[in-house]
C-alpha cells in the first residue's frame, strides 16, 4: 500500500501540492497569453503535457549518459525536438487548435516548467517516476489553464467551451465584460484564483490539517540546486531505505 | 581535453538522433500540412463565394497596388483566386484584401465578386479591432454585403440604410466601418480595372 | 510607550520606527489642525455639486438615478468588504461617496443601470480595498473603474446620445465636442463653457467644474499646483503639436472639452495618488498634460484624460523618489574627480 502511494506521489504532487501555475508560478507566459477560452487553455495544457511527459522520460533515460557540463544544451535539444514534432502533428491534424495557439506552440520550448522539471526532477529520478512527474505537472498546468480559460470565457464572452449563452443574457440587457478576454483580464483571473488557493490552504492549516497545497518557494527550480522542493522525494526515499 | 571530446560527441549524438527524428516527422506530416493549407484557403474562399466549386490561385497583376494607390492608398490586394464551377468555367474571382486604416491596425478580409461585378460575400480573415465595437464587423458589417451589387458602397450612421449602395455603420465604430467599406470599394475597383469584361 | 520599553529598543529599531512614521507625514512644516478625512471629503462633495446638479439638469432624471446607484453601490461594497474581512467600517470617512460620485460623473447618461454597479465593485473592491483601503490604493479608484468599463463595454461607454433636460423627447446623438474637433469640425466655445454638449454626466460644464475647483483651492482643500500645471502643459502641448497653431477655438475646445476640468481639479488632485511635495506635484501636473496631449493629438481616440491620470498615478512613486526633500543644511556630495 505504502509503496503504491509513493509511485503516484509525483503525480499528485504536480497536480495539487506543487501545481506549476498556482503554487510554483512557472510558465506564466502561456498561462496569461492563450487562456482567452477554455478550449485554448485545455489545448495548450495538453500539448504541454505531452511534451513534458515525453521529454521527462527521455531525459530520465539519458540522465546517466548526458555529461553534467553539457546537460542544458542536451535538454534543450530534446525538448525542442519534441515541441517541433508535436507542433507539426498539430498543424497536420488539428489545424484549428494550431491556429488558435499560434506562436505559443513553438514557445513551449522556453516554457520554464519543462526545463525546470527536466533539471529538477527527470535528471535525478527514474523513468517511471519522471513520467508520473511529467504527467502530474502537465495535468496540473492543464487544469489551471482550463480553469483560467473557463472564467475568462464565461465573463468575457458569455460562453463555456464554445457553448454560448450569450443570446438570453444579451436580450436581458447584459453585455460580456470584454476586458476579461484581453490581456489585463488574464492577470485579474490568475490573481483571483491564486487568492482562492491561498484561502483554501489557510483554512486547512487553521483547521489543523496538513494542507496538500504547498506555499510557493519563490525561486525557480532550475537554479534551486539540491535543497529545493524536489529533494523531499530523495529524503523520503532515503529514509525508506534506511 | 578528453572529456571535452567525449561531451561533444555525446551532444552530437543526441542532436543527430533528434535531427533524424525531425526529418522523419517532417516527411510524414508534409502532405497533410499542405492539404490543410489548401483546405483552409478553400474554406475561406467558399465562405464568400458559395456557388463555386474550385478556387484556382491567380497571378496578381504587376501594378496591382499602384492602380489602387491613387484612390485607396490604405488598401491592397494580397491574393486573387479564380472561382470556378465543377466544369472549370470561371464564375468570378475571390480577392484577399488588406486594409491598413482600421482602429486596431490592419484588417484582412476576403471578398467574392461574380462575373457581373456584383458582390457574392465578404468575410473577415484577420482583425484586431476593439471587442464590442470594431470587432462586431464580422457580425454586423460583413453579412450586409452578401449578394449586393453597387459601384461603390457608402455607410449610413444611426441605422436605416435603404438604397442599394448603403450599409449600416457599426454604432460608435466609425473608423472600422470606414476602413471596411473603403476596403470593399477598393476591391470592387480593382476587379473592374483588371478582370471586368 | 513607557521609558523602559524605549530603552530596550535598539537604535536601529528606533530609526526604522521613525522612518515608518515619516512615511505617513507630509513635508515640513507640520501644522496641526482639526481637519479630518470626512471633512475634506465633504468639501470635495460640495465642490462637485454644481457640476453634478448641472449634469442632472442637462441630461435628465436618468443622470440622477445613475449617480444614486453608483454612490449606493460604492457604500455597500466598502461596508461589505470591511464586514467580510472583519475590519472596522471605513464608510464614515465619506471617501467611498466621493468615489461613487466621481464614477457616476464619468459615465455617459445612456449606460445600462448595471454598469455603475460593476464600476463601483471594481473601484471599491479591486482598486481600493484589496490594496488596503483609503491611503493605500495606487490608482484613483473612480478612474481605475472607468478605464475598466471603457475597455469592457466600449459600446456603452462611448455612446453619448442623450435626451436633453427634463421631459425632452428628442434623443440627441452627436459626437462629443472633442471628437468633432478631432474630425476637423468646429465647436461652439460658449456652449462648451456652459456645458450644453454631449459627454459624460459630470464633465460637460466647464464653468461648474471651474467653480468647484476654485472653491476647493480657496478653502485650501487642494493646492493649485497639479491642476494648473496640468492644464497649462496640455494647452502648450496642443498648441505646439495640435497642428492648428494658436487657434483660440481649437485650444478652447481642448480646455473645456472632455474630462480635463473634472480630471484636473478633482481626480488628479486625489490626495492618495498624487505626489506629496510641491515640486513633485508640478512634475506630475506637467507629465499629465503632456500625456493627455499625446493621447488627444496622436491617439486614435479623441479623449485621454482618464488614461493619462491612471498612468500618472503609476509613476507617482518614481516622482516621489526624485523629489525627496533635503534636510536643512544638506550639501550635495562633491563629485569625485576621476
Amino acid at each position: 500500500m505504502e509503496k503504491k502511494e509513493s509511485v503516484f506521489k509525483p503525480f499528485i504532487n504536480g497536480l495539487i501540492s506543487e501545481n506549476p501555475t498556482f503554487v510554483l508560478m512557472l510558465g506564466m507566459c502561456p498561462t496569461l497569453a492563450v487562456t482567452t477560452s477554455a478550449i485554448n487553455g485545455l489545448g495548450m495544457g495538453l500539448t504541454t503535457t505531452v511534451v513534458l511527459a515525453l521529454s521527462n522520460v527521455i531525459i530520465s533515460a539519458l540522465r546517466k549518459v548526458i555529461p553534467d557540463r553539457v546537460r542544458i544544451p542536451a535538454f534543450i535539444v530534446i525538448i525542442a525536438s519534441f515541441v517541433t514534432i508535436v507542433g507539426q502533428f498539430l498543424e497536420a491534424y488539428l489545424p484549428a487548435l494550431n491556429s488558435a495557439l499560434g506562436m505559443f506552440i513553438p514557445l513551449i520550448v522556453v516554457n520554464c516548467i519543462i526545463l525546470g522539471r527536466a533539471e529538477a526532477f527527470a535528471s535525478k529520478n527514474g523513468m517511471f517516476a519522471s513520467l508520473m512527474d511529467g504527467l502530474g505537472m502537465g495535468l496540473g498546468f492543464t487544469v489551471a489553464l482550463t480553469l483560467i480559460g473557463c472564467v475568462r470565457e464565461i465573463l468575457g464572452s458569455f460562453s463555456v467551451f464554445g457553448y454560448s449563452f450569450r443570446e438570453p443574457l444579451e436580450s436581458a440587457g447584459m453585455a460580456p465584460i470584454a476586458i476579461f478576454v484581453m490581456a489585463p483580464g488574464a492577470f485579474f483571473v490568475l490573481a483571483a484564483l491564486n487568492a482562492l488557493m491561498s484561502v483554501i490552504r489557510d483554512k486547512q492549516i487553521k483547521a489543523g490539517k496538513q494542507s496538500k497545497i504547498k506555499a510557493g518557494c519563490g525561486s525557480d527550480c532550475a537554479s534551486c540546486g539540491d535543497d529545493g522542493c524536489v529533494h523531499q522525494f530523495y529524503d523520503e526515499k532515503a529514509g525508506e531505505k534506511e | 581535453m578528453k572529456s571535452i571530446i567525449r561531451e561533444a560527441l555525446i551532444l552530437f549524438a543526441i542532436t543527430a538522433v533528434a535531427g533524424v527524428l525531425l526529418a522523419v516527422v517532417n516527411e510524414v506530416t508534409k502532405e497533410p500540412i499542405e492539404q490543410q493549407k489548401v483546405l483552409a484557403v478553400e474554406n475561406a474562399c467558399r465562405e464568400v463565394f458559395p456557388e463555386a466549386e474550385n478556387f484556382v490561385p491567380m497571378e496578381l497583376p504587376a501594378d496591382a497596388d499602384a492602380a489602387l494607390l491613387a484612390d485607396y492608398p490604405k488598401d491592397s490586394v494580397e491574393a486573387v483566386y479564380s472561382a470556378e464551377d465543377a466544369d472549370g468555367n470561371a464564375l468570378g474571382v475571390v480577392l484577399n484584401m488588406c486594409s491598413k486604416e482600421g482602429y486596431g491596425g490592419t484588417i484582412r478580409f476576403g471578398m467574392g465578386i461574380s462575373e457581373d461585378g456584383g458582390l457574392k460575400g465578404v468575410s473577415i480573415l484577420e482583425t484586431s479591432e476593439t471587442p464590442g465595437l470594431g470587432l462586431q464587423a464580422a457580425d454586423v458589417l460583413a453579412p450586409q454585403f452578401k449578394d449586393r451589387k453597387a459601384e461603390s458602397f457608402v455607410y449610413v450612421k444611426g441605422g436605416g440604410a435603404s438604397a442599394e449602395n448603403e450599409v449600416d455603420a457599426i454604432s460608435s465604430a466609425t473608423i472600422t466601418t470606414k476602413a471596411f467599406v473603403n476596403g470593399v470599394n477598393a476591391g470592387l475597383e480593382f476587379y473592374r480595372e483588371n478582370y471586368s469584361k | 510607550m513607557s521609558d523602559t520599553e524605549n530603552k530596550e529598543k535598539t537604535a536601529g529599531e528606533k530609526m526604522k520606527e521613525t522612518a515608518q512614521l515619516l512615511k505617513s507625514v507630509s513635508p515640513t512644516p507640520h501644522v496641526r489642525d482639526k481637519v479630518s478625512t470626512s471633512y475634506l471629503m465633504g468639501m470635495v462633495i460640495a465642490a462637485l455639486m454644481p457640476a453634478e446638479i448641472y449634469g442632472i439638469w442637462h441630461f435628465g432624471p436618468r443622470a440622477l438615478i445613475i449617480t444614486l446607484i453608483s454612490i449606493a453601490c460604492c457604500i455597500f461594497f466598502e461596508w461589505g468588504f470591511d464586514k467580510i474581512i472583519k475590519k472596522k467600517s471605513t464608510v464614515g470617512d465619506l471617501s467611498c461617496v466621493v468615489t461613487g460620485l466621481l464614477l457616476a460623473m464619468n459615465l455617459p447618461v445612456a449606460v445600462p443601470l448595471w454598469i455603475p454597479v460593476i464600476g463601483a465593485f471594481v473601484a471599491i473592491v479591486v482598486v481600493k480595498m484589496l490594496f488596503g483601503g483609503l491611503g493605500q490604493n495606487f490608482m484613483n479608484p473612480a478612474l481605475g473603474a472607468r478605464c475598466f468599463l471603457v475597455l469592457s463595454f466600449a459600446r456603452y461607454m462611448t455612446d453619448f446620445s442623450y435626451k436633453p433636460g427634463w421631459g425632452g423627447a428628442d434623443v440627441v446623438s452627436s459626437a462629443t465636442p472633442l471628437a468633432r474637433l478631432k474630425a476637423g469640425e468646429s465647436v461652439d466655445l460658449m456652449q462648451m463653457f456652459i456645458g450644453n454638449e454631449g459627454g459624460t454626466i459630470g464633465e460637460t460644464s466647464a464653468v461648474a467644474l471651474l467653480l468647484g475647483g476654485v472653491f476647493l483651492i480657496a478653502c485650501s482643500v487642494i493646492t493649485w499646483h497639479v491642476s494648473l500645471c496640468y492644464i497649462v502643459s496640455l494647452l502648450a502641448f496642443t498648441a505646439v503639436f495640435g497642428g492648428r497653431g494658436f487657434d483660440i477655438t481649437y485650444l478652447g475646445g481642448q480646455l473645456y472639452g472632455g474630462g480635463l476640468m473634472l480630471g484636473a481639479f478633482f481626480m488628479a488632485t486625489d490626495y492618495v495618488t498624487r505626489p506629496i511635495t510641491r515640486k513633485g506635484q508640478v512634475i506630475y501636473g506637467i507629465f499629465l498634460g503632456i500625456l493627455t496631449g499625446i493621447f488627444r493629438v496622436f491617439g486614435p481616440g479623441a479623449e485621454g484624460v482618464s488614461y493619462a491620470i491612471i498612468i500618472g498615478n503609476l509613476i507617482v512613486p518614481l516622482i516621489e523618489k526624485i523629489t525627496v526633500p533635503r534636510h536643512f543644511g544638506y550639501k550635495k556630495p562633491a563629485k569625485e574627480v576621476a
